[in-house]
C-alpha cells in the first residue's frame, strides 16, 4: 500500500468510524451549559479566614459516605475465599499478636472483579480500608495490595448496614440481624450477640461514637407507619459490644415528602431531612438524633442567599466540634440556578445558624469533614479536591489524574481515610479500562495516596 | 452574615453566554474530534468535558471569538494528549490480538478498516494527533502546526513517521504478526 493508498483509506476509516452525525451525549452537553455557573472561581483559592469561634482542633470522626450502592448478584463466589472457619466463630480478642499465631485467612493480590458488586468503601488509616463486596467483607493493611475476606459466620450482604468504627472494630449483623458479631481486632476473631426483642425487624443501621459507643436501630415493623414518624427499635452498648441495652424506642419524625426510610448514619448522627413535591413549599427543617433514633432533634434549615427557604436542601456532612457546636454542609438544589455548598455553625440556640464559609466548588460536590477542622470536598465539574485543614481559612486545590466528572456519577463516590490517602469508586466501563471482564458495569477501586492527585486501579 | 459569592453582574452574564453560544456551537464538532484521537466514546466525553472546564477558565485570553475554534482545539488536543500519555502508563495493552482477529478477514476494504483501527493504538499520542487532525480534522499542515504550536517541519515528520508506523502495523497484521 502507497502512502496516498494509506491516507484515503485513513479518511475513509474516520468517516465510517466517527460520522459526522454524531452528536455529544445530551448529559455532556448539559454539563457544558452550566459550566460558566459552576465554575466561577481561579484554580487557587485562598479565602480570607473567617472566625470559627470556639471550633477547636481535634475531634476526628470519619464521615461514611454514599453506601448506597446497587447490589447486585455474586460475580465473585470464586475469586474470594470466604474467612476461615477458625477465625469466625465466638473467639476471645487475641492478648498478644506475638503470643497468637496469624489465624486470618491468607490475604489475596487486589483483583478488579473481587470488590463486584461492590456495596461500600469504609477507610480507617493510611493504610487500613474494609470493603463490603457482594459475597466477602474484604479488609485491606497495606493499603489496597493485597485483601482478606474476613466476613464472620453467617453473614450475607445486604442493605448496608455494616458499622466499621476503626481500623480494628466492626460491628455486623449477621443471621436474620438480630445477631450482632463484633470484632475488635480487624476481623480476625467475631464475638457474636443476639438481640433479644430484635427478631424479626430486619437489618440494623448503626450509630458509631466510638470504638466502644454504639447504637443499632431498627425500623420497628409494627409502627412503620407511626402517625408521628417511624417506629425505631434501639439497642445501645457502650462496651465494646459486650453487653447491650435496650431496646429503647423511638420515632423517626414524619415528614410529607420523605418515605420514611432510615438511612445510614452520617458519621456520628442519624440525619433525616424532606424531599420536594413541586407544588408544595420545601418543608425547610430536617431531624438528627445522635442516640440510635431514641431521640430526635429539629433543627430549622440557616436561610439566606445561600439557603433560600424554598428549595429543597441536603446534609451533605455533619459533625459536632469539641465546643459542642454543630457544623453542618448543606447543599441546594437550586433548579437551573446554581447555589454554592455552605457550612453553618449553629449558636447557643440550636434553631439559629452563622454562616461559616460559603463551599467552593461546583455546588455538587462531596463535602467530607475528616475532623472539625479539615475538610476535603471532592468535585466533579470542574473535576478537582479541595482541601482545607484550618477550617476554611485556606483552601488546596488539587487536580485529580481521573475524571471525577465520570467518578461522581451515581453511586461512585469518593472517600478519604486520611489528608493523604483516600478511595474512589466507578464502574468499570466508565473508567476506560481496557478490560472489564464479563462485568463492564462492575464497581472497581482506585486509590491515591497524596491527596487525590495520582489515583491508581486496583486490580489492573 | 454576608454572602461571599463571587458578584454575578451583567458583565459576567455577558461572557458566560458568550462562552455556552461559542460552546454549543463547538460541542459536537471538538466531541468528535476527541473521539478521533482518543477512540473510546466515554474517554472522549471526559477530555471534551474537562477542556470546556479548562476553556471557560482561559476565557479571558481569548481576543477575538472568530478564533474560538482553533483556540479551543489547542485546549482540548492538550487534554486529549495527556489522557493518551496517562493511559499508557496503566493500559500496557497488548492489542496482537486484535491485530491477529482482523487480519483474519478475508474481505477486502473491511480487512484493512478493521486493520487501520487497531494500528491507530499503537501510534504515540503525539502520532495520533496528528493524523487525526490531517486525516480525520482535514487541518493543512499549516493549521496543524498552528493548534500544536509547533513548527511546519515538525508535523510532516510526525506525519510521515506516523504513516511508516501504520504501514509496518498493517504490513505485520497482513503477515499475521504484531507490530511492535
Amino acid at each position: 500500500m502507497t502512502d496516498r493508498e494509506l491516507e484515503l483509506q485513513l479518511r475513509a476509516w474516520y468517516r465510517v468510524e466517527i460520522p459526522a452525525t454524531e452528536i455529544a451525549p445530551p448529559a455532556l452537553r448539559e454539563s457544558i451549559s452550566a459550566i460558566p455557573g459552576r465554575v466561577g472561581r481561579p484554580l487557587a483559592l485562598v479565602r480570607s479566614r473567617r472566625r470559627l469561634g470556639l471550633l477547636a482542633a481535634a475531634a476526628v470522626l470519619l464521615v461514611i459516605l454514599g453506601g448506597l450502592l446497587l447490589v447486585g448478584s455474586n460475580y465473585i463466589t470464586n475469586i474470594v475465599p470466604p474467612a476461615s472457619p477458625e477465625a469466625s466463630s465466638e473467639q476471645s480478642p487475641a492478648a498478644s499478636a506475638l503470643e497468637t499465631p496469624d489465624l486470618r485467612p491468607r490475604g489475596l493480590p487486589a483483583n478488579a472483579g473481587m470488590f463486584a458488586p461492590l456495596s461500600g468503601v469504609y477507610p480507617m488509616s493510611d493504610t487500613v480500608t474494609w470493603v463490603v463486596a457482594g459475597t466477602a467483607i474484604l479488609r485491606t493493611d497495606d493499603a489496597g495490595a493485597t485483601w482478606r475476606a474476613v466476613q464472620p459466620e453467617n453473614w450475607e450482604m445486604g442493605w448496608p448496614s455494616e458499622g466499621f468504627a476503626d481500623a480494628d472494630t466492626a460491628y455486623v449483623p449477621t443471621g436474620d440481624g438480630s445477631t450482632i458479631s463484633v470484632t475488635h481486632d480487624g476481623g480476625t476473631t467475631w464475638t457474636a450477640h443476639v438481640l433479644d426483642g430484635a427478631q424479626g425487624m430486619g437489618q440494623p443501621i448503626f450509630t458509631i461514637r466510638s470504638s466502644q459507643d454504639v447504637a443499632a436501630s431498627y425500623v420497628d415493623p409494627a409502627r412503620y407507619q407511626a402517625p408521628k414518624g417511624t417506629g425505631l427499635v434501639v439497642f445501645s452498648t457502650n462496651d465494646g459490644g459486650i453487653t447491650w441495652a435496650g431496646p429503647s424506642r423511638g420515632v423517626q419524625p414524619h415528614m410529607d415528602a420523605s418515605d420514611g426510610k432510615l438511612l445510614p448514619a452520617n458519621g456520628s448522627f442519624l440525619v433525616e431531612t424532606a424531599g420536594k413535591f413541586d407544588t408544595k413549599p420545601f418543608e425547610n427543617w430536617f431531624a438528627a438524633s445522635e442516640d440510635g433514633g431514641v431521640t430526635y432533634t429539629r433543627y430549622e434549615f440557616p436561610t439566606g442567599t445561600l439557603a433560600p427557604k424554598n428549595p429543597m436542601k441536603t446534609v451533605d456532612a455533619i459533625i459536632r466540634g469539641d465546643d459542642g457546636h454543630l457544623l453542618i454542609a448543606i447543599s441546594v438544589d437550586g433548579g437551573r440556578k446554581i447555589i454554592p455548598q455552605s457550612l453553618w455553625r449553629n449558636g447557643e440556640d440550636p434553631a439559629s445558624w452563622q454562616l461559616v464559609e460559603e463551599l467552593p466548588g461546583s455546588g455538587d460536590a462531596q463535602v467530607q469533614f475528616l475532623s472539625a477542622t479539615t475538610w476535603v470536598l471532592a468535585s466533579g465539574s470542574p473535576s478537582e479536591i479541595l482541601w482545607t485543614t484550618d477550617a476554611g481559612a485556606h483552601w488546596r486545590t488539587v487536580i485529580p489524574s481521573i475524571s471525577l466528572y465520570s467518578v461522581q456519577q451515581p453511586p461512585a463516590h469518593v472517600h478519604f481515610a486520611t489528608e493523604q490517602t483516600g478511595w474512589a469508586t466507578e464502574d468499570c466501563q466508565r473508567a476506560h479500562l481496557i478490560d472489564c471482564g464479563s462485568a463492564p458495569r462492575s464497581q472497581i477501586l482506585f486509590v491515591t495516596k497524596d491527596g487525590g492527585a495520582t489515583w491508581t486501579p486496583l486490580g489492573f | 452574615m454576608a454572602d461571599r459569592r463571587p458578584v454575578a453582574g451583567a458583565q459576567a452574564d455577558d461572557r458566560g453566554a458568550a462562552f455556552t453560544r461559542l460552546a454549543e456551537g463547538h460541542l459536537d464538532a471538538s466531541y468528535r474530534l476527541a473521539r478521533a484521537i482518543l477512540r473510546d466514546p466515554a474517554e472522549a466525553q471526559d477530555a471534551t468535558h474537562d477542556a470546556y472546564v479548562q476553556a471557560w477558565r482561559k476565557w479571558s485570553t481569548l481576543r477575538d471569538e472568530s478564533r474560538f475554534e482553533a483556540w479551543f482545539d489547542r485546549i482540548l488536543v492538550n487534554i486529549c494528549r495527556n489522557r493518551l500519555q496517562r493511559s499508557s502508563r496503566w493500559q500496557a495493552k497488548d492489542i496482537s490480538e486484535e491485530i491477529a482477529v482482523a487480519s483474519g478477514d478475508p474481505f477486502g476494504q473491511a480487512h484493512d478498516r478493521d486493520v487501520l483501527g487497531p494500528a491507530l493504538l499503537t501510534l504515540s499520542a503525539e502520532h495520533r494527533i496528528v493524523v487525526a487532525l490531517r486525516f480525520y480534522r482535514d487541518l493543512a499542515i499549516d493549521e496543524i502546526a498552528s493548534r500544536l504550536d509547533i513548527p511546519a517541519g515538525t508535523v510532516q515528520s510526525r506525519l510521515h513517521y506516523a504513516l511508516q508506523r501504520l504501514h509496518a502495523a498493517i504490513d505485520a497484521a497482513d503477515a499475521g504478526g504484531t507490530a511492535r
